[in-house]
């Protein structure tokens, strides 16, 4: 999936979310609380990769969760994770231990991530705070086209993930938080780097709908 | 002669190499027998015991030999590997076929013939009309059984010299240089003989001797009047301190002075009376008779890189001139591109007749270099020998130091039983082996100090290696940089995963600047680069001196 197929993903999960709300409105409302949502976000994703920063920089992650409120502080969750980007090749210097200015050959990444896990939410009024954490795992690819080098596989990982959302109406509502992943590839080839972190920290913002 | 008919005959040959090796019959052991003798020889197994046969022809896998039959079961019992060819040949014409291509028809199909190795066949016939019914990747030869003055080289027949199989550097050779031909075609013989008697008549060169001194002088005067810039580099050797000196004669490159091959023998002799009688026709005064006779046919000639003609002195005391020189020459930092050791090129043994090439492993391509240079302008065989323990002689300093080195000598081990005797004299030489020898060594160190070209040849190449990364993968890459050619309006880069080897062009279009970066090379091969400039007509020149980034 490119960079604007992920755009396009999100954009279209949320017309269904706005979709549903729209219908959901229209009918007679009833005491039960919503037990499920579902959400996009969008923000920056800063690598703990050094070699991931020096090539591709921050990037933009899109991301769309569902939940389930499984009992009255408990959730749990699933969703996807799009980073998709384009950088320059660099210059190893120092027996690969400092990395020299970035060249002009071009490459290009994708990462899609599929989560699982739990969250413990603690509503307060219009706020509700979630915190948790669950596995991931990650497909990755990478091309090198004027090298002919071309990379891909799968890893799995874990994330952590601490949310705050306020509630705009009974249904929507808008959420912002961070989350922290981790997933490593290791592997052993003379041309291929040996171990890459693939995770990092995400700031993330969005809008979703409950029901 | 059908399959069957074949067979017959290899068994007959082995029932009666059988029978010669058991004695059983006192005729057959006086009978000359047919030989093939294999060069893989059991340890033991000495020159003067192969002496005793009649050698015919060299082949890559031994030769092909006349014997008694008693001489044949002995050798048998020594531990020599033969098979008996015919135990019969007398009165008999034999031809040797030999294929001119790798993938030569079946020979079996059309001729009675009996495989001595890949490509060569042996056929008995009456006449040469033989060739007439074979296709024409194969060529005939006779083979002539009265023991002839030496064995023929592997492969001179019918007045074709065939090379031996060529190395993977043979390809990196251009087709020969007409100026390089016309060097190695002023060889001459008589010169060649001349400065051999010269020498010899010095009486004694030991290394402690006044007579030595007197040949360097003599060495020292004919490169002046061969028209060089010549030298003398004293030193002191032994405990003693005793004086002695290498006479060195310089030809300066044009392109790039300060790259140097050198082409070199020791001067000094030896024998159970050294200081008094030791001629040292064989040892060593053949190999300075190639180094002057180089000197001679290449004064003059325009070459990029400096050439250098080296006299070591002292190399029976233990390789001290050609230490001293080469431990110099690395406190310099002198950057010899390789140097040619020529040690003991005069003596024909009946086999082999090859000359042989020592090189250790980084200077192999030398050897490679010198089987092409051979097989291009010289009528010599060669057999490339890669043993770094071979440091008898004056290359082997030059290993010490780091530079690529060679050593041409005639037998290894040695076979001539006048060796470091008062009988080493110059009526026991070949010339025309040493004439041959004279020949390639002057078309290699010709090759390596390249005439100069149309065009300007770059100079100064360097090599830095990089390593790109992306995310995931890492990419090897060289940024190469020399210095401007004049009258050049682009440049080629050529990259070679062996040192010398066959260079392949890695620049898709000419390029324009002084610089070039090899990217996305395999991480793993190493690359070596030589850079040539393009002129404004699209001529091309030499290569550069190689430069790497290992």
């Amino acid at each position: 999936m490119t960079g604007g197929g992920a755009v396009r993903t999100a954009v279209l999960v949320a017309g269904m979310m706005g979709a549903s709300l729209l219908s959901l409105q229209a009918q007679p409302q009833t005491a039960t609380p919503p037990v499920r949502s579902v959400f996009v976000s969008a923000g920056v994703f800063r690598p703990a990769d050094a070699a991931f920063r020096a090539v591709y920089g921050s990037r933009a992650p899109v991301a769309v969760q569902a939940e389930w409120r499984v009992a009255p502080h408990v959730a749990v969750f699933g969703g996807v994770r799009f980073v998709r980007g384009r950088g320059n090749a660099v210059v190893e210097t120092g027996a690969g231990t400092s990395l020299g200015p970035g060249l002009s050959e071009t490459v290009r990444l994708g990462l899609t991530s599929g989560r699982a896990g739990v969250l413990l939410i603690a509503p307060r009024g219009r706020w509700e705070f979630a915190v948790g954490g669950g596995v991931t795992v990650t497909g990755y690819s990478e091309d090198w086209d004027a090298a002919d080098l071309h990379t891909n596989g799968t890893s799995a990982g874990w994330m952590l993930q601490a949310r705050l959302s306020r509630n705009l109406t009974r249904r929507l509502f808008v959420t912002g938080g961070i989350e922290y992943g981790s997933a490593t590839v290791s592997r052993s080839a003379s041309d291929v780097i040996g171990r890459v972190r693939l995770g990092g920290l995400d700031a993330l913002g969005g809008v979703g709908l409950r029901w | 002669m059908n399959l069957a008919t074949r067979r017959t005959a290899r068994l007959g040959a082995l029932f009666v190499l059988a029978a010669v090796l058991l004695g059983a019959s006192p005729q057959v052991d006086r009978a000359t027998v047919l030989l093939k003798i294999e060069r893989q020889q059991a340890a033991g197994v000495t020159a003067a015991t192969l002496a005793e046969t009649h050698g015919l022809q060299e082949l890559q896998s031994g030769w092909v030999a006349e014997a008694s039959g008693e001489v044949a079961a002995r050798l048998g019992r020594e531990g020599v590997r033969l098979t008996v060819l015919d135990p019969a040949p007398a009165g008999k014409q034999y031809f040797l076929i030999f294929a001119r291509t790798p993938n030569p028809p079946a020979v079996s199909s059309l001729t009675a013939a009996l495989p001595l190795e890949e490509g060569v066949w042996l056929v008995a016939a009456a006449d040469d009309r033989l060739r007439e019914r074979l296709p024409g990747e194969l060529d005939v030869a006779p083979l002539s059984l009265s023991p002839p003055a030496r064995v023929r080289p592997y492969f001179e027949a019918a007045g074709a010299v065939h090379s031996l199989p060529r190395s993977r550097a043979t390809d990196a050779l251009a087709a020969p240089d007409a100026r390089i031909a016309a060097a190695v075609a002023a060889v001459s013989t008589d010169r060649l003989a001349a400065t051999i008697r010269e020498l010899e008549g010095f009486q004694s060169r030991y290394a402690t001797t006044t007579n030595l001194a007197a040949a360097g002088n003599y060495l020292f005067d004919q490169f002046r009047g061969r028209g060089h810039a010549a030298e003398y580099d004293d030193f002191t050797f032994s405990s003693f301190g005793y004086p002695a000196t290498n006479i060195v004669a310089t030809l300066p490159g044009r392109a790039s002075a300060a790259d140097v091959v050198i082409i070199g023998a020791h001067y000094d002799s030896f024998s159970d009376r050294r200081p008094t009688l030791a001629p040292g026709a064989d040892d060593n005064a053949s190999g300075t008779s190639v180094v002057m006779e180089a000197a001679r046919v290449l004064a003059g000639m325009p070459f990029d890189f400096t050439i250098r003609f080296v006299a070591f002195s002292a190399e029976e005391w233990g390789l001290y001139g050609s230490r001293h020189y080469a431990e110099a020459a690395r406190q310099r930092g002198e950057r010899i591109i390789g140097m040619v050791n020529l040690d003991m090129v005069g003596f024909v043994d009946r086999a082999p007749e090859e000359l042989e090439t020592i090189v250790n492993p980084a200077s192999e391509w030398m050897a490679d270099r010198f089987g092409t240079a051979a097989a291009t302008y010289a009528p010599l065989a060669v057999r490339k020998v890669v043993n770094a323990s071979s440091r008898s002689s004056d290359h082997a300093p030059f290993w010490d130091a780091g530079y690529s080195a060679l050593e041409c000598i005639e037998d290894l081990p040695l076979t001539n039983p006048y060796y470091h005797k008062t009988t080493d004299r110059f009526e026991t030489l070949d010339m025309t082996f040493v004439s041959a020898v004279a020949k390639a060594a002057v078309a290699l160190v010709a090759e390596l100090a390249q005439p100069v070209g149309p065009v300007a040849t770059p100079t100064g190449l360097q090599v830095t290696p990089e390593t790109a990364r992306s995310l995931f993968a890492r990419a090897k890459r060289y940024v190469l940089r020399w210095s401007p050619a004049p009258g050049a309006t682009g440049y080629n880069v050529y990259r070679a995963t062996a040192p010398h080897g066959s260079y392949r062009r890695v620049n898709a279009t000419v390029v324009r600047e002084a610089a070039f970066t090899d990217a996305f090379v395999s991480p793993t091969l190493p690359a070596y680069y030589v850079v040539t400039a393009v002129d404004a007509q699209g001529r091309e020149s030499n290569y550069s001196t190689e430069a790497s980034g290992q």
